[in-house]
């Protein structure tokens, strides 16, 4: 689905990794591992085309160049959420919910423990409870390839658990991950230690 | 033409419940406006001549509060992440986002100016002059504030006014000056101002996406 050959990232003087070759396929689950300030965060905005300065190549597979960027479901650091409007107005103009039904989004937030909080402003919630609303479009989207960074962060045992199995769901079902965290996770198929092509 | 219907309606919500940016740039109008015939003068005829100079001072002013910060949200949520991630026209977003902060910050204090030539006053003959400059003038300043705010991302207001104020003078001189003279004469004012905003539109657009793309490099 996704071939990288030789990606290099400079920051600074410095190359945060070099010379970076992988391949994601149809079903595997990679995550991203080293200390922090290793380039995990970078290297999931160069997969999704927000930052572009870097060395080497990134191809699609079976998608055309018009295709890429509706084929991806980007779960950034931060959640993109707008403080002042309700959880609802938020989930109506995330475009991380298009084509995704609102009978559906209102489920998973219930699932997610959320059914109460859906005119409630963004601002007046915790920042688990803000990662919570990103993670229902998750679980709702249908995208052949997921980019995720640090999905678990500030999550409660439960929801990670939740959450920890719709990531298993979507690679039973044929869909690429390609996710970052400091936890160890036993799903994975591959792990990148990012420590490993710091220059 | 979707997205652009959609982003322009996320924009108005979201301006529509952010009443403090609406607000404060209407309050600093009100005060600044009301305390020039307590500190200068209360003569009339003095008034009536400073008048356009201090309403378009108080305006530009007043629209820095706002318009310095257009881009600073979304950059600061991850929303201008998003929008690189789907591939949206940054042309459209930037236009929708100034126009709007347009509608909400601007076109208030010009709807006010009108009440304040009574306060100042203004030559009322001359209140379409002044109504007219104002409409253009702050569409360009609205532009060099955008363009402000797109290269001070993530740093100092205070470099954002260092860039905005200078290129703003152009307009402020422009603007009072076609308040100021005669209706024979607005003309020449106003085409100029108007020429100023049909180059801002594409070249400082297109200014305010390279300098939000400096940042994500």
């Amino acid at each position: 689905m996704l071939t990288i050959q030789g990606l290099s990232y400079a920051y600074s003087d410095r190359f945060l990794f070099k010379n970076l070759s992988f391949d994601l396929n149809s079903g595997e689950l990679i995550q991203l591992k080293g200390r922090n300030g290793s380039g995990k965060t970078t290297l999931i905005k160069v997969l999704c085309g927000i930052l572009k300065n870097y060395e080497g190549s990134i191809s699609f597979v079976n998608f055309d160049n018009s295709e890429e960027q509706n084929e991806i479901f980007y779960l950034g650091h931060k959640n993109a959420l707008k403080d002042n409007l309700t959880v609802l107005e938020n989930l109506k103009y995330d475009y991380r919910s298009d084509g995704i039904e609102l009978a559906r989004l209102k489920e998973n937030l219930a699932i997610l423990g959320l059914e109460n909080y859906l005119f409630t402003k963004v601002s007046d919630l915790s920042e688990g409870q803000k990662r919570k609303i990103i993670l229902s479009c998750f679980i709702a989207s249908d995208k052949p390839i997921y980019l995720l960074d640090e999905p678990l962060i500030n999550l409660d045992e439960e929801s990670k658990k939740i959450v920890s199995s719709e990531i298993e769901n979507k690679i039973n079902c044929g869909a690429s991950v390609i996710f970052t965290s400091h936890e160890k996770n036993i799903l994975a198929t591959k792990d990148i230690n990012l420590d490993e092509y710091a220059t | 033409m979707i997205f652009l219907k959609s982003f322009f309606s996320r924009e108005v919500l979201i301006y529509s419940k952010k009443t403090s940016n609406v607000i404060s740039p209407v309050i600093f109008f009100l005060i600044c406006i009301s305390f020039f015939p307590l500190a200068i003068s209360n003569d009339p005829n003095e008034l009536s001549k400073l008048a356009p100079g201090l309403i378009w001072i108080c305006i530009l002013l007043a629209g820095m509060l706002s318009i310095q910060t257009i881009f600073k949200e979304d950059y600061d949520d991850g929303s201008l992440d998003l929008f690189y991630v789907r591939g949206f026209s940054m042309l459209q977003v930037v236009l929708v986002k100034i126009f709007v902060n347009w509608i909400f910050t601007a076109l208030p204090l010009i709807l006010l100016s009108c009440s304040m030539v009574f306060l100042l006053y203004f030559p009322i003959d001359k209140l379409f002059n002044l109504i007219g400059s104002l409409f253009l003038g702050t569409l360009i300043i609205s532009f060099f504030g955008a363009l402000a705010g797109a290269l001070s991302l993530g740093k100092n207001s205070i470099l954002a006014s260092a860039i905005m104020l200078p290129l703003s003078l152009p307009v402020l001189i422009l603007g009072s000056s076609a308040s100021t003279y005669s209706n024979e004469n607005i003309t020449f004012f106003i085409l100029l101002l108007s020429a100023l905003l049909f180059f801002s539109v594409p070249i400082i657009s297109l200014a305010c996406i390279g300098a939000i793309r400096l940042h994500y490099e």
